[in-house]
């Protein structure tokens, strides 16, 4: 009797295609990342992920190399219409808003709660979380995170009679030292004193805005303020940078820059604090590391990229959220740390002995941590994406003088908070 | 003759609300030599291609060796084409334009080689076959298209003024190759031209066409001797026809320049139309009763014979004159109506009959007003 | 004398051209076989001081190349094939024949000629995923078997075979698909060849779509291998990218080479047919 019993059930569970719980399968989940540093990376993230997989049984994961941010971005934009989102997803911090006002990313307050909640809050950097909330629930979790810093020339300091252990705090500091350096060869400039170079995301125009105290976006997200006095301000200390001192030319690639660096052609450049380990590997001469510059405050962007998850479904966001919290763990935050050049997420992960060998040798990594204390959100909203083109469009046309300044600002302006407003 | 080779029946094409071809029967005998002969625009061209198959007639039937084609497709009907630019094919040698049409008709490989060989003979050819055509002349081209029709031995070969884009010299050789070869391969042929010396010299038998329409059908010399019409007339005239309005009256034919005797040739009284072919114009130094004096107004010299043209208050005739014959001197001259030939055409156009003059052809019975209808009638 | 003068500054023009168009290749070269300590240096250096064939180990286990270059090559073949089948029938259709709606088709292909992938991604995605051939080569393949460019280029070489040539070919019991194989394609052989040619650099390039429909390692192609050398963020390591571009740029070059002979003839050739 019980027997048969046994039996129906079985038959009912097979014709219903249901597994049997025990000795399941492992739950599958995918990791979709832009990694965007070389073949060696996806590597370290393979690495990582069979380590997950060895010490979680119950669960497999596969890791996706998804290209640059914009695909990626794409990528799952495209996944949430046709439901083939991947359970767990790196992005560029900027798309928080983006994906969670889609419905696509899944907000994990309550998986959150779980883990601590306020306190596994707590320990990460409180500036990487700037761009992890959408409506006031949490979406974004800290994961390849990176803060611009100055790198300079120590030999060249040296040259022109600057301290070499005394990098530029303000912006006027910036400007004069940036003057002593530049090189002329009769017209033509050998070295420049100073390259900001230029990106899709508009890292050193939001940072020079911080710097002089304002804002780039309202605080609600649905327009943008540059033509406000201090973004002006700001864009017109850039201006003034290439045309009134002509201490940095009108652009600069963001790939350029290191390598422009490396061979002596600018002496000092803002870039990522990524570009370390590049710096560390081709750079002959004396060079340093230091803050980049204040104007009424230091207002260092955040940039980089979060983790966020998928899931719907409860027993996956389980076991995705365990992936998450694993690779933000100091241990593993460390390794990723230690071995891409981005920033160790956790104060913690700074006591892990990957990061003190780190800085071991290399002491002036302190720079990035005593950086993230002032660090400030990038711009994010659902619909930002356009107005980051335009301002694109209008640094550029600005700093080559083929647009005049604050007109311009405004046109830009408006235009932005029309394509926003859409 | 022999067996009817092609039959149109009641043929009619429009294109669009362009009548080009109105209602036209035709047969071809066997191994004939058929030239359509017609001014340019007259629907030539358009004829070729229904019977071709390559397009459709809006009515009528079309008939190959007997049996009905009208509605077997074109590359199923057996019939090869000489194009007016040829169409050779550009990217294949000479050989290869020859042997491509044997290949598609399923030819043996074997015996394709041996029929290129023949017929690239047959056309002195032989030197071009592993050239591509822009590597050939224009009359080289032309004998490569006539090869790729030829060595397909079909039933019935259409050629669309095939001579017309060649330089005088080409043409006049090449006129007369061709017409020895039709012969010798006796296959039925139905050419199309607008220039009367080819159709003349060519021809069996040849169609006049007009507007769609079939003027008149007969052996060359028939035609040219009898028009049946003065279209007819007109068009098988160098450089003109001369024309003139004319009335019957008591044994004469009075016109503006001259009277003229009918020569027993008599028709019902009244207007008709006189027309006189520059050849059959006869003009006397001296003067002529009942004839008006002309004016010399121009002499055109073309070898063996010479132009004259002479001038009236009201018009000028044109005369052809062998040169051995008696020149007049620039200055007057008058018709001699006695010696010069008549045809006569009613309003309509239709031939009456003619008058016999000098040029009276050697066959009597043919100059008494035999009316011919404008349709085909064989032969 | 004066045509030699002619001839020198002629030549001399050529020269500077052909250096132009082979500077960045012998660029790329160099820079994959140096060592990383002198990619960057204050005076560009024209010859490795030392010949670092390790770049290529390096880059070629930096991603699965093996297996990526297996991909591109079927993709692109497959790609390729299916465009010429769709495109050259599509084409013989809209040159030469009439039908009802074929100015409106025509109308259709040229608007398709100039959208943009990116506003028809989306509906190709969701098509692929309601077909189940997501993160499959159907998904790298289907969505380019047909070409609005290859139809377009075609439709307007076959317009300028003359009609008498097909008329001609009818009679010889040439129609139809006979007709397109042995008289449109070979007559229109040098667009033939171009858009080839055109398609292959640009679907073997290809690197958004892939990336967008695939998951997985097996199935992916060359520039996906290439991207991971190239950084946004942090900096690229030159030598090896460029040891990369070279494991997917240089099937293309030698492809290129190899029908370069055949390619100026065919252009040649379509200069003396007309
Ligand atoms: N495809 C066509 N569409 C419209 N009109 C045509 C077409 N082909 C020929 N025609 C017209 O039909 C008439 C006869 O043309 P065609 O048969 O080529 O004359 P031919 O060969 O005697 O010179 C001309 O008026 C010509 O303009
Ligand atoms: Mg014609």
């Amino acid at each position: 009797m019980r027997f048969g019993r046994v039996l129906v059930a079985a038959a009912i569970a097979a014709i219903a295609g249901w597994t049997i719980p025990a000795n399941a399968d492992p739950v599958a989940l995918s990791f979709w990342y832009p990694v965007d540093v070389g073949g060696g990376l996806t590597k370290i993230v393979d690495g990582l992920m069979a380590d997950f997989n060895k010490t979680h049984p119950g669960i497999k994961v596969t890791a996706v190399y998804t290209g640059n941010y914009d695909v990626t971005l794409q990528k799952i934009q495209a996944g949430k219409l046709a439901g083939t989102l991947p359970d767990v997803g790196v992005t560029e911090i900027s798309s928080v808003p983006v994906l969670a006002s889609l419905g696509a990313a899944q907000p994990l307050d309550t998986l959150i709660a779980g883990s601590g909640g306020a306190k596994f809050l707590d320990k990460f950097w409180p500036s990487m979380l700037l761009n992890s909330r959408y409506q006031g629930k949490v979406y974004g979790i800290p994961f390849q995170r990176s803060t611009p810093v100055l790198y300079y020339n120590k030999d060249a300091f040296k040259e022109v009679g600057l301290d070499p252990n005394k990098p530029p705090e303000t912006w006027a500091e910036m400007a004069s030292d940036a003057e002593k350096l530049t090189k002329r060869d009769g017209g033509r400039v050998t070295r420049w004193g100073v390259e900001l170079p230029l990106e899709a995301f508009n890292w050193f125009y939001y940072a020079l805005v911080y710097q002089n105290g304002g804002q780039s976006l309202s605080a609600d997200g649905t327009h943008v303020l540059w033509d406000q006095p201090k973004d002006i301000g700001a864009l017109q200390y850039w201006y003034d940078l290439v045309n009134k001192y002509k201490v940095t030319p009108a652009y600069t690639p963001w790939n350029d820059g290191p390598p422009e660096f490396v061979a002596g052609r600018t002496a000092m450049i803002w870039h990522s604090t990524g570009s370390q380990s590049f710096m560390r590997q081709h750079v002959k001469f004396h060079w340093g590391m230091g803050r980049l510059p204040k104007n009424v405050q230091f207002g260092p962007p955040s940039g980089g990229a979060n983790m966020m998850l998928y899931d719907t479904d409860p027993a996956k966001q389980k076991a995705a959220w365990t992936l998450i919290t694993w690779l933000s763990a100091p241990a593993q935050a460390a390794r990723w740390s230690a071995a891409s050049g981005y920033l160790a997420t956790s104060m913690a992960a700074w006591n892990e002995p990957e990061m003190q060998a780190l800085v071991k040798k290399h002491p002036d990594v302190l720079v990035t941590k005593e950086q993230l204390k002032d660090a400030k959100a990038e711009p994010a909203s659902p619909k930002y994406a356009p107005a980051r083109d335009i301002l694109n469009g209008l640094i550029k046309a600005v700093l080559a003088n083929k647009e005049p300044l604050v007109a311009g600002a405004k046109k830009a302006t408006a235009e932005a908070n029309a394509a926003m407003a859409q | 003759m022999g067996k009817v080779a092609l039959a149109l029946a009641g043929i009619a094409k429009a294109h669009g609300s362009n009548a080009v071809v109105r209602g036209l029967d035709l047969e071809i005998f066997e191994g004939e030599f058929f030239v359509l002969l017609g001014p340019s625009g007259c629907g030539k061209t358009t004829l070729l291609r229904m019977v071709a198959g390559l397009s459709d007639p809006d009515s009528g039937r079309i008939a190959l060796g007997g049996s009905d084609v009208t509605s077997v497709p074109a590359e199923a009907r057996n019939i090869a084409m000489v194009f007016q630019d040829y169409a050779l094919y550009p990217h294949m040698t000479v050989r290869n334009n020859l042997a491509f049409g044997l290949k598609r008709h399923r030819v043996p490989r074997d015996q394709i080689g041996g029929r290129i060989e023949r017929v690239a003979r047959m056309l002195a050819i032989e030197q071009l076959l592993d050239r591509k055509p822009h590597q050939l002349s224009g009359g080289q081209q032309q004998r490569v298209a006539l090869g790729r029709a030829i060595v397909r031995e079909p039933l019935l070969f259409l050629m669309d003024e095939p001579l017309s884009n060649l330089d005088a010299q080409v043409r006049a050789n090449t006129r007369a190759e061709l017409k020895e070869l039709q012969h010798r391969l006796g296959v039925t042929t139905l050419y199309v031209t607008h220039d009367q010396v080819e159709a003349m010299t060519l021809a069996d038998r040849l169609a006049v066409m007009n507007l769609g329409r079939l003027e008149q059908v007969g052996r060359p010399l028939d035609v040219y001797r009898l028009p049946a019409t003065l279209f007819v007339a007109q068009f098988l005239s160098s450089p003109r026809l001369n024309l003139l309005a004319g009335e019957i009256a008591g044994g004469t034919v009075r016109t503006p320049v001259a009277v003229f005797p009918t020569g027993g040739a008599s028709g019902p009284g009244g207007p008709v139309q006189v027309g006189i072919r520059p050849e059959w114009l006869r003009f006397s130094p001296d003067p002529v009763a009942g004839s008006l004096p002309l004016d010399v107004a121009l002499i055109e010299p073309l070898g063996a014979e010479v132009l004259v043209h002479a001038r009236w208050p009201d018009g000028e005739l044109v005369a052809r004159v062998a040169v051995d014959g008696k020149l007049p001197d620039r200055g007057k001259v008058w018709i001699d109506a006695a010696a010069s030939r008549l045809d006569l055409f009613d309003a309509d156009g239709r031939r009456i009959g003619s008058t016999p003059g000098d040029a009276e052809p050697s066959n009597p019975r043919e100059i008494s007003p035999p009316l011919q209808p404008a349709a085909a009638r064989g032969a | 004398m004066k045509r030699v003068v002619g001839r020198i500054l002629l030549y001399a023009a050529v020269l500077i051209a052909a250096a132009l168009v082979a500077m960045p290749m012998y660029w790329l070269v160099v820079s994959a076989l140096k060592p990383s300590s002198e990619i960057f240096t204050a005076t560009p250096r024209w010859l490795p001081g030392r010949i670092e064939w390790r770049n290529f180990v390096n880059a070629w286990e930096g991603a699965a190349f093996g297996r990526y270059f297996i991909n591109s090559v079927g993709v692109t073949a497959a790609i390729l094939f299916l465009q010429l089948v769709t495109s050259s029938l599509a084409a013989f259709a809209l040159a030469r024949r009439r039908f009802v709606g074929r100015g409106f088709i025509l109308f259709a292909v040229i608007g398709a000629l100039i959208i943009p992938i990116q506003v028809t991604f989306l509906a190709n995605f969701i098509t692929l995923q309601h077909f189940g051939w997501l993160d499959s080569y159907g998904a790298l393949i289907a969505p380019f078997a047909a070409s609005a460019f290859g139809t377009f280029l075609l439709r307007q070489a076959f317009l300028a075979v003359p009609d008498a040539i097909e008329d001609a070919a009818r009679l010889d019991r040439c129609t139809g698909l006979a007709f397109l194989w042995h008289f449109l394609l070979p007559l229109a052989r040098p667009t033939v060849v171009a858009f080839v040619l055109v398609a292959l650099v640009a679907h073997w390039n290809d690197y958004f779509w892939p990336l967008i429909v695939t998951n997985r390692d097996q199935i992916r192609t060359l520039p996906i291998g290439l991207a991971m050398f190239v950084s946004q963020e942090v900096t690229t390591d030159w030598n090896l990218l460029m040891a990369a571009t070279l494991f997917v740029a240089g099937p293309v070059l030698i492809v290129f080479f190899l029908t370069q002979r055949y390619f100026i003839r065919s252009h040649v050739n379509a200069g003396l047919k007309r």
